[in-house]
């Protein structure tokens, strides 16, 4: 249920995106993010677009799905929008108050401001729809492979992020009961300023602490009866297979970098 | 005293395509003990969750005395639910946060505004019921036992003095005896006056001190009966997944080997059934 | 030498006055199903942790199977000896059930191509087959348990020791981990070490020690050890119900033999009795 809420996004299916190694979904979120920062115009942008609408058919996740992932951070596309169009100048001005303009530069600065965050929001939403966090892990953990040369113990990091996401649920569960306990008692979250609030917020973060803790110390005990030895080489169960159609993903990202740059060059 | 009444309640989860309660109608009387039993699972302490306030029907009003709550009512109205009952969590040790078992005690008092004086005594008093030497008060509950810290955390609920108790599996993971000697805590509170509403797996509780037993299945109401009624039809608790306590079964098993005896629900009943045919006394 | 032998064996935690353990003497035989009882505090855990390398004793020895338990025999120790703890999601390493079988094959290096006949051959033993994919969220207390002993199974131990692992479970999760283990100790060669309260447990063991003041209190057969009621009250275990019944009785004046009754022998004594 709490799983549902921190991650709201992964959908079960078995399309053409689901399918993809979570490696080459990884690469092309990333890649595609940049590229939208070289989107300078109409065509650019409408190309951009274009290419994101074929990945959401592709990944036949429901529109409505992704309107849901987008709204919880709708306000902060607004609010950044609207404080582009009244504070930056250049260009025509068609209305003013005090320091508070519109001006063409100020419009046009706006709408590629939504348009980014717009495209990006989304295409992070098909990487998530699509992909549960467990193997977007497993994605990360082999492009950290190369750390170890500089000995960063990336074995070991990438373990206790598995284990972080894996109790994610567990403590959210643990704190939502926490929670009713307090409340129970009394508490009530729901008065006075943010300062009240935030303190009233002790009952429950301490014995959360406490509690993680404990689970901590049970874990590695656990861990250890369980022959884990950070020191030792361990083998490993999970292994991503890179097929086909994830080398096919990647030719079409790079037709979508040419014609991007194809457009800016030419129009 | 508060009389709890549940009318056509229904609830579901965000995200979850079951409905964890519905519409249900239960009447717990006032002063009553009620089990409430049934698999992990089966809407029971989404039940009492609502009983408490704690979460909003999605249809169906809920009355405890004369506070009534229902599908528009707002915060303010469920938080008066909560002044006539109190819960005690599953593991309600975990709920611990304060320096000192006093303040940790005083926290539910002083959430209702209650004078310094009074929370004094109350703090007092809950610690006296729950059988906890007054010199642990100014000791950090995080340096007790956990049998201990179990009782510090059920005195913090009893000092706001409810009238309605509900416990969610209260003797869970604790030993023999710890749970003897709660459980005996427990039936002197209903002996007080007080509703008690108990969550249980451990059929011998209920039939030792329930005289109400609420069987939950699936986010339903199965049955709402008396424990003798419920232990002597195998069927519905086979159908439940709810085991028949010890003596019932030894009773039955009696019973079929030709032996004239009535359902017992306790060892202590069937002893005193067999102890007179035995040649002791009786 | 064969089973788990602790020769005088003493403990004290770090930062206690009294020793937990003193000159503690046991033996746990082979192949066979040894359940330890006692009070809270009375060391039970700490016998189970010193077996297991995880506590170091302050004196005395202790082999396993003819192997000593030191730091350098850790991983061959940890590799035929597994222990189930008490809280089911506090030992759930892995993401996924299969994977947190896997959690033990890696840290012993298995290599990846044996991994997946182990893990769907010890899913099968706990009858888990179906839930290879499932995450943790969406278990029961009894079936991580099952999760956790399939971890062990997965790597051929000699022994599982239980230290309260079903406390924490409802009585059909209790019910599914007891019943799981009744039938491994049919199918598997294991040396079965439980540490417990419930007096269902307790009656499934072939050998009981009662573990008190700091050492063994007693031991015995479940029928030797399990008629000592007085005993049990004292240590604040559960008194199993035939038992409970007998003292009933007994205490109303009726005569009955002083011996071990399970709920079945007692319902035949009261037939022989009156009719």
């Amino acid at each position: 249920m709490s799983n549902a809420i921190v991650f709201g996004s992964y959908v079960p299916g078995n399309s053409p995106l689901h399918r993809l190694d979570p490696r080459a979904k990884l690469f092309l979120c990333i890649t595609y993010v940049i590229l939208v920062f070289f989107a300078n115009g109409l065509a650019t942008c409408l190309w951009l677009i274009l290419a994101l609408l074929a990945t959401i058919i592709a990944s036949q996740v429901s529109f409505k799905m992704y309107w849901r992932g987008i709204r919880p951070l709708a306000w902060i596309i607004l609010l950044t929008v609207a404080f582009q169009v009244l504070f930056s100048t250049g260009g025509p001005v068609y209305w003013q108050w005090g320091f508070i303009s519109v001006t063409r530069d100020g419009l046009l600065n706006s709408l590629i401001i939504f348009f980014r965050f717009m495209v990006i929001i989304t295409a992070s939403t098909v990487l998530t729809a699509t992909t549960t966090t467990l193997r977007i892990a497993d994605a990360l953990t082999w492009f950290m492979q190369p750390l170890k040369v500089i000995k960063v113990p990336v074995n070991q990091i990438t373990l206790m992020i598995s284990i972080a996401l894996r109790f994610i649920p567990t403590i959210m569960n643990e704190a939502v009961k926490i929670a009713n306990a307090q409340r129970s008692r009394g508490m009530n979250l729901d008065e006075g300023n943010i300062v009240k609030r935030l303190m009233r917020m002790i009952p429950i973060l301490i014995p959360l602490f406490v509690d993680s803790f404990k689970r901590a110390e049970e874990l590695a005990t656990a861990m250890e009866a369980r022959g884990y030895d950070p020191e030792a080489p361990r083998t490993h169960y999970r292994q991503l297979d890179w097929h086909g159609r994830d080398t096919v993903s990647m030719v079409a990202l790079l037709v979508v970098a040419v014609v991007l740059f194809g457009l800016r060059i030419f129009i | 005293m508060p009389e709890i009444k549940l009318t056509d309640v229904s609830f579901s989860y965000l995200n979850r395509k079951e409905p964890a309660l519905a519409k249900l109608n239960l009447t717990i009387p006032d002063g009553s003990f009620t089990a409430i039993v049934g698999h992990t699972g089966s809407g029971k302490s989404t039940l009492v969750s609502l009983i408490d306030g704690l979460i909003k029907p999605a249809a169906g009003t809920i009355t405890v005395g004369t506070t009534s709550v229902g599908t528009d009512s707002k915060k303010t109205e469920l938080a008066k639910l909560r002044q006539h009952v109190g819960f005690v969590f599953q593991f309600p040790e975990q709920q611990l946060f304060a320096e000192t078992v006093e303040k940790d005690i005083a926290f539910g008092p002083e959430n209702l505004g209650w004078s310094e004086e009074k929370v004094k005594a109350a703090v007092h008093n809950a610690l006296v019921q729950v059988g906890l030497n007054a010199e642990l008060a100014s000791r950090s509950p995080f340096m007790l036992s956990g049998g201990q810290m179990r009782r510090v955390a059920i005195a913090g609920v009893l000092a706001m003095q409810p009238e309605v108790l509900i416990l969610d599996e209260p003797t869970a993971g604790l030993d023999a005896q710890s749970t003897a000697q709660l459980m005996d805590l427990v039936d002197h509170l209903h002996r007080d006056g007080r509703t008690i509403l108990l969550i249980t797996h451990q059929m011998e509780q209920v039939a030792r001190f329930a005289d109400q037993v609420v069987v939950m299945n699936h986010g339903r109401l199965m049955v709402d009966t008396t424990p003798e009624k419920l232990f002597s039809d195998s069927r519905l608790l086979a159908a439940n997944h709810l085991d028949q306590p010890a003596a019932v079964r030894m009773s039955q098993q009696l019973q079929e080997k030709g032996i004239d005896l009535p359902l017992t629900l306790t060892i202590k009943q069937l002893s005193e059934q067999l102890a007179p045919r035995l040649g002791g006394k009786e | 030498m064969d089973g788990i032998n602790l020769k005088n064996i003493s403990y004290t935690y770090p930062g206690s006055k009294a020793p937990v353990l003193a000159n503690l003497n046991l033996q746990v035989p082979r192949n066979k199903w040894t359940t330890i009882i006692g009070h809270n505090g009375s060391g039970k855990s700490t016998i189970a942790r010193l077996i297991d390398g995880l506590l170091v004793p302050d004196e005395g020895e202790i082999t396993v199977n003819g192997m000593t338990v030191t730091e350098e025999n850790l991983a061959k120790l940890h590799r035929q000896l597994g222990i189930v703890f008490q809280n089911p999601d506090n030992q759930f390493v892995g993401a996924t059930v299969a994977d947190d079988i896997a959690f033990g094959l890696e840290n012993h290096q298995v290599p990846r191509e044996q991994m997946q006949p182990l893990i769907d051959d010890a899913l099968k033993k706990v009858g888990m087959s179906d839930l290879a994919a499932a995450e943790p969220t969406m278990l029961s207390g009894g079936q991580k348990q099952r999760v956790a002993i399939a971890g062990i199974l997965a790597l051929h131990p000699q022994t599982i020791i239980l230290d309260e692992a079903t406390s924490m479970l409802d009585p059909e999760g209790r019910k599914m981990v007891l019943d799981l283990l009744a039938s491994l100790r049919q199918t598997e060669e294991l040396t079965i070490v439980s540490i417990t309260h419930d007096p269902v447990e307790m009656s499934m063991a072939d050998k009981l020690v009662v573990v008190d003041h700091q050492g063994i209190a007693e031991e015995g057969t479940v029928d030797q050890v399990l008629k000592q009621t007085d005993l049990l009250r004292k240590l604040g275990v559960g008194i199993p119900v035939g038992q409970e019944l007998r003292d009933y009785l007994v205490n109303a004046g009726v005569e009955v033999p002083n011996r071990y009754y399970s709920i079945n022998e007692m319902v035949e004594w009261l037939c022989q009795k009156l009719s």
